[in-house]
């Protein structure tokens, strides 16, 4: 399908800026897609885009990548045209093509290729129209439409010809402020999707997959070969696990026997708790992750004997000995936060994005993900909570809901210490992390400590720490425990000093500033912070009012902080305690979150005011 | 059968250790000096390069390190990475990985590794690959093994050797240089109070340097690149020819000659872009001023886009590529900035420079190739412009923290002149906050604050100027302390 390229409308040449998105860079007037099959029933898409940029900052987008999955030739780029619109020093319009030279094409990765160009004279004002053709073997490539993107878009567009025959079914995700227009054509066996005016979604802090956010259409259709032959079209869940646990590249690999596996360790084990244990733990430092994700194994036994895999080759890995080991395990297919929330409605493999084990010892389930060197067995993978898993299992396949209301990111703050003439502060200090919040340190620690040491303290310019002890890294169950002294020289201003104590918490800067939100905060989980905290005052240092008590909870409850500071003799002390009983929060929500956030950062940050009597 | 099994295995572990005492190479992790192991994460128990200097424009270099990591922190002499291009070839790798007693466990070769794509985070599009490869432990401690082959097409600099002591110490270092009399090397050794040994054998002279036991010594931060404090064995070339190249690199005003016809265009435009171009000045009496004008005209007009393709280290795009695509990577918009003055009468020369705010700058005594960025140098009397001519918004004449201070090879039709580039003093570079604080009767307050800078800090607020409102407002939260403004204009 040739399409001419490069007419530009009056409307579109004199567009200043985008009135739905006023605040963006640049803006995508249109992308319009059409999918078709050719003789060879591949999946031939044509794309053609138009976008303007706005402003100085927008020049970029005019550095265009096209990624594509060139592992096996699956699939190639053709046909790739470009013009710009832009002026000339007397601020005419001139038109220029893109040449073929300036095109690049690259592989990038083991799996995916990139061709690159960038335009010519590209100026704020200039508009960009490029059309190209993505070839893929076959309609197994179908991805879903993105009506939405990081720029905001007039017009999106995308016809995808259905091939003949075949069962064909679809979802819209979509916001409701925003129409769509769906056209089926029962003569040519296509359907027409539209949207327009959807304002840029950009990256936001807690926020899980940018795709769940997107305005989306999602295709299932029935699996085709090469030849446009039809396989059989899996309509539930219950006969998608049951065709999964007979591929090839899934169920049989769970009953191949794998060489050289050093069973005696657990066989021997006391309980199926322990066993459990150590399987886990010796897949986990035999195997290494190639990073790459996958659900399949092309074969556990090459895997195996390589030490190295894709999630795929090792999951399946320890499945298979957990299963050998007779333990009660399944495969649990998962979609992390970041991968995007999985749709139940339609049994669509694409969603998920790994395999892990699911397993039940005496009621009591546990998940297990062998490629996660760092979670403890009693938790489950920080990027899998609140999202859904499918259990594979012929008999009993069920989706169950992943989330963790019992443990949270726990942190303790403890500080002793005493003051003196001179407005220094020494003294001991211990910080707790439990549980989530010890994951991530955990790691951190281990790559380098010195790196962690410093970090540590980076964030309180004054403070000098010493003596660092960490304790409570091999232990599942024990939080990871920081000992060490402290000292810091307090700010004096004239007769006063400023006697700050937001120290360890975490809590340095407020991660919630833009105005607007588009996405759920997804915390993952809940939180706590506790900060105790006693300071001896010198017979010259003396407290010129003592700073308020302060509560501040949210009208839902579920956001709790306060700060209590009280004075005994020549003792301040001072409690702090945050806490965040949801891990999820909805767009709507936004508002009270940043103002509690708002306030929890005063709260933290004001300083005691001590006066120098002398 | 087990006792069968044992003596043969026996057997084949002396032969074994036979063969290592030949190559005085051990990959028991139990013979480690304590003197050694204080600080380090890994002790580098032999790093050995043999370079082979065949001709101006090819050398084979031979490498050879065994390296034992004593635990998870020194993980990162598990990752392998070579980079590669169509001068440069990495053949016969060959990765091998021994236990805590020194008993191989795992041998990797070249199939085994992934390759892509090199992104340096700047580029758009890079000539360079990478191949990587991820070797794991069996436990710690354990002993890496590396062997392979750079066959050079083409080169400018010779390889240094350098010894990485910031977190490992290294027990045996030795690099021997073998070159083709008539070409010979120049060489000098930095932190490391080390001669070579010379010999000659027919017409090949061989250099060969030596050190033991080099114990840990950590970088601190906010010095100059980790280059400037590390052991090392330079290496100069005389004479070299890449892609055909043939240049000298004896001194640096011949390095100079080398690199001034890739900034000769003949004519890059036309009679009536010329008119134009003067027509631009025609009002403007100074030097600077024409500068000025021209510059801005740049500013307003091209854009930086990094493309490294070819000998495209060295070559820029022609002017007028520049003049009708209107970008360009460092080279090319500086070659086309020397084009437009050269319209107005105004000669300017591209100056070499190894840009980044902690580089150590070129030495005089020592031409090699350190460059990794292009700039152009103006002749004024005794007032010299410098145009930095990626930017977009930088005053003219104003270097920055990226080129100021360091040394820049300036490209002249007679040869290159190694110059200082001017360095900026603190008054220069000032963050003026002011902020007008409002008390309420209940002790709180309202700010109004507001920020003007010079030098570096007023590109880092231009830069601010041209981002989305919530980014602005995060720079204020994130880089300079504030609380989340209520209001923000």
């Amino acid at each position: 399908m040739e399409t001419p390229i490069g007419n530009f409308t009056t409307e579109e040449i004199n567009l200043k800026e985008c009135a739905f998105d006023k605040d963006a860079d640049a803006v995508i007037i249109s992308h319009e897609a059409v999918s078709n099959f050719n003789e060879e029933y591949n999946l031939v898409t044509d794309h053609k885009i138009k976008l303007k940029i706005l402003k100085e900052k927008g020049i970029e987008k005019a550095n265009i990548k096209i990624r594509y999955y060139s592992d096996k030739d699956f699939e190639f780029i053709s046909n790739l045209k470009a013009v710009i619109l832009s002026y000339n020093d007397d601020h005419e319009i001139v038109k220029s093509n893109l040449n073929n030279k300036n095109i690049y094409n690259k592989k990038i990765h083991k799996l995916f290729s990139e061709i690159s160009f960038t335009m010519p004279n590209v100026k704020v004002g200039s508009i960009i129209e490029y059309t190209y053709t993505s070839i893929m073997k076959h309609y197994g490539g179908l991805d879903s439409w993105y009506f939405q993107n990081e720029l905001p878009v007039m017009l999106s567009s995308y016809r995808l010809y259905i091939l003949p025959g075949a069962e064909f079914a679809y979802t819209v995700y979509r916001t409701s402020d925003f129409p769509i227009e769906i056209k089926p054509h029962s003569q040519t066996g296509s359907i027409y999707y539209s949207m327009k005016n959807i304002p840029g979604l950009r990256d936001e802090v807690y926020m899980g997959a940018a795709r769940d956010y997107l305005q989306r259409v999602n295709f299932q259709l029935s699996n085709y070969d090469n030849n446009g032959i039809k396989t059989k079209y899996v309509n539930t869940w219950k006969q998608l696990a049951e065709e999964l646990m007979m591929e090839k590249l899934f169920g049989t690999q769970l009953n191949k026997t794998l060489p050289n596996v050093a069973k005696t360790s657990w066989e021997t084990a006391s309980s199926p708790d322990e066993k459990m244990k150590l399987v886990y733990n010796y897949v986990r430092s035999n195997m290494v992750w190639d990073n790459i994700y996958s659900k399949y194994s092309s074969s556990i036994k090459d895997a195996w004997e390589k030490k190295k895999g894709n999630g795929g080759d090792i999951n399946l890995i320890l499945i298979n000995l957990l299963n050998e080991a007779g333990l009660d395990v399944s495969p649990m297919l998962v979609s992390e936060r970041d991968n995007g929330k999985v749709d139940t409605t339609y049994p669509y493999l694409d969603q998920f994005n790994k395999v892990v084990a699911y397993v039940t010892i005496n009621g009591q389930s546990y998940i297990l993900d062998a490629t996660d060197k760092q979670t403890p067995l009693h938790l489950i993978p920080f990027s899998l909570l609140n999202t859904k898993g499918f259990i594979v299992d012929k008999k009993n396949s069920r989706f169950v809901t992943i989330s963790n209301s019992k443990t949270r990111n726990l942190n303790v703050v403890s500080i002793r210490a005493s003051l003196d003439k001179a407005g220094k502060m020494r003294g001991v200090s211990t910080v707790s992390n439990y549980d989530y919040s010890k994951i991530q340190k955990k790691e951190d620690y281990v790559s380098s400590k010195t790196k962690y040491q410093e970090d540590f303290s980076k964030p309180y310019s004054a403070l000098l720490i010493d003596s660092f002890k960490v304790d409570g890294l091999d232990s599942d169950t024990l939080p990871l425990k920081h000992d060490f002294n402290m000292s810091y020289e307090l700010t004096k201003s004239g007769d006063y000093y400023l006697l700050t104590y937001n120290f360890f918490t975490g809590l340095t800067k407020n991660p919630f500033i833009s105005n607007n939100r588009f996405s759920t905060i997804d915390f993952g989980t809940q939180y706590t912070c506790i900060a105790n905290e006693n300071f001896a005052l010198p017979d010259n240092l003396q407290l010129e009012t003592l700073p308020k008590n302060i509560k501040l909870v949210t009208p839902d409850n579920s956001m709790v902080a306060y700060r209590e500071i009280t004075k005994e003799e020549n003792t301040l002390r001072i409690n702090l305690k945050i806490e965040i009983n949801k891990s999820e929060y909805s767009a709507n929500e936004y508002a009270m979150v940043k103002d509690f956030y708002n306030k929890v950062f005063d709260t933290l940050n004001e300083p005691i005011l001590l006066k120098d009597k002398l | 059968m087990k006792c069968i099994f044992g003596v043969v295995f026996f057997l084949l572990f002396i032969g074994n250790i036979n063969s290592q005492q030949k190559d005085l190479v051990t990959y028991t992790a139990f013979t480690i000096a304590d003197s050694l192991k204080k600080d380090a994460n890994a002790i580098v128990r032999l790093d050995e390069g043999i370079l082979d200097v065949v001709s101006n424009s090819k050398y084979i270099l031979d490498v050879h390190q065994v390296v034992t990591i004593l635990n998870a922190e020194g993980a990162y002499h598990l990752k392998h990475t070579l980079g590669f291009d169509k001068f440069y070839k990495i053949e016969n790798v060959e990765i091998k990985v021994y236990n805590e007693l020194g008993l191989l466990t795992k041998k990797y070769s070249r199939k085994d590794f992934d390759v892509q794509s090199a992104y340096d985070g700047v580029s758009f599009v890079t000539d360079e690959k990478l191949m990587y490869l991820y070797s794991p432990a069996p436990g710690y401690p354990c002993t890496v093994e590396t062997n392979y082959q750079i066959n050079a097409t083409g080169y400018i600099d010779l390889p240094d050797w350098r010894i990485n002591n910031n977190n490992s110490a290294t027990e045996v270092f030795r690099y021997t240089v073998k070159v083709p009399e008539e070409i010979d090397i120049r060489y000098r050794t930095i932190n490391l109070m080390i001669s070579p040994l010379v010999t000659s054998e027919k017409k090949t002279k061989i250099y060969k340097w030596e050190a033991n036991n080099i114990s840990v010594k950590r970088l601190e931060e906010g010095g100059y690149e980790a280059g400037r404090y590390l052991p090392a064995v330079q290496i100069g070339a005389n004479r070299f020819s890449y892609d055909g190249y043939d240049g000298e690199l004896n001194n640096w005003k011949n390095f100079g000659k080398w690199s001034y016809p890739f900034y000769s265009e003949k004519k890059p435009f036309s009679d009536e872009r010329m008119n134009e171009l003067r027509a631009m000045t025609e009002k403007s009496g100074t030097l600077f001023e024409k500068v000025d004008v021209l510059y801005s005209y740049l500013k307003k007009n091209m854009r930086y886009v990094s493309i490294q393709l070819g000998i495209g280290g060295f070559k820029p795009f022609s002017a007028r590529f520049v003049d009708e695509k209107k970008y360009g990577d460092c080279k090319a918009l500086t070659n086309y900035m020397r084009n437009l003055l050269a319209v107005v009468g105004i000669p300017s020369y591209p100056a070499l420079i190894n840009a980044g705010y902690n580089k150590f700058p070129a030495d005089s005594l020592f031409p090699s190739s350190p460059f990794n960025h292009v700039i152009l140098c103006i002749p004024n009397k005794n007032d010299t412009i410098w145009l930095e001519c990626t930017s977009n918004n930088a005053r003219t004449g104003f270097l920055g923290s990226f080129t100021e201070n360091k040394r820049a090879l300036v490209i002249t039709e007679n040869g290159g002149v190694l110059v200082n580039t001017p360095p900026s003093v603190a008054a220069n570079n000032k963050l003026v906050i002011n902020n007008d604080i409002f008390l309420d009767v209940d002790g709180g307050a309202k700010v109004n604050t507001s920020l003007y800078g010079t030098g570096d800090f007023l590109l880092l607020l231009e830069e601010q100027k041209s981002i989305k409102v919530d980014e602005q407002k995060e720079f204020f939260v994130k880089y300079l302390d504030y609380k989340t403004p209520d209001d923000y204009k």
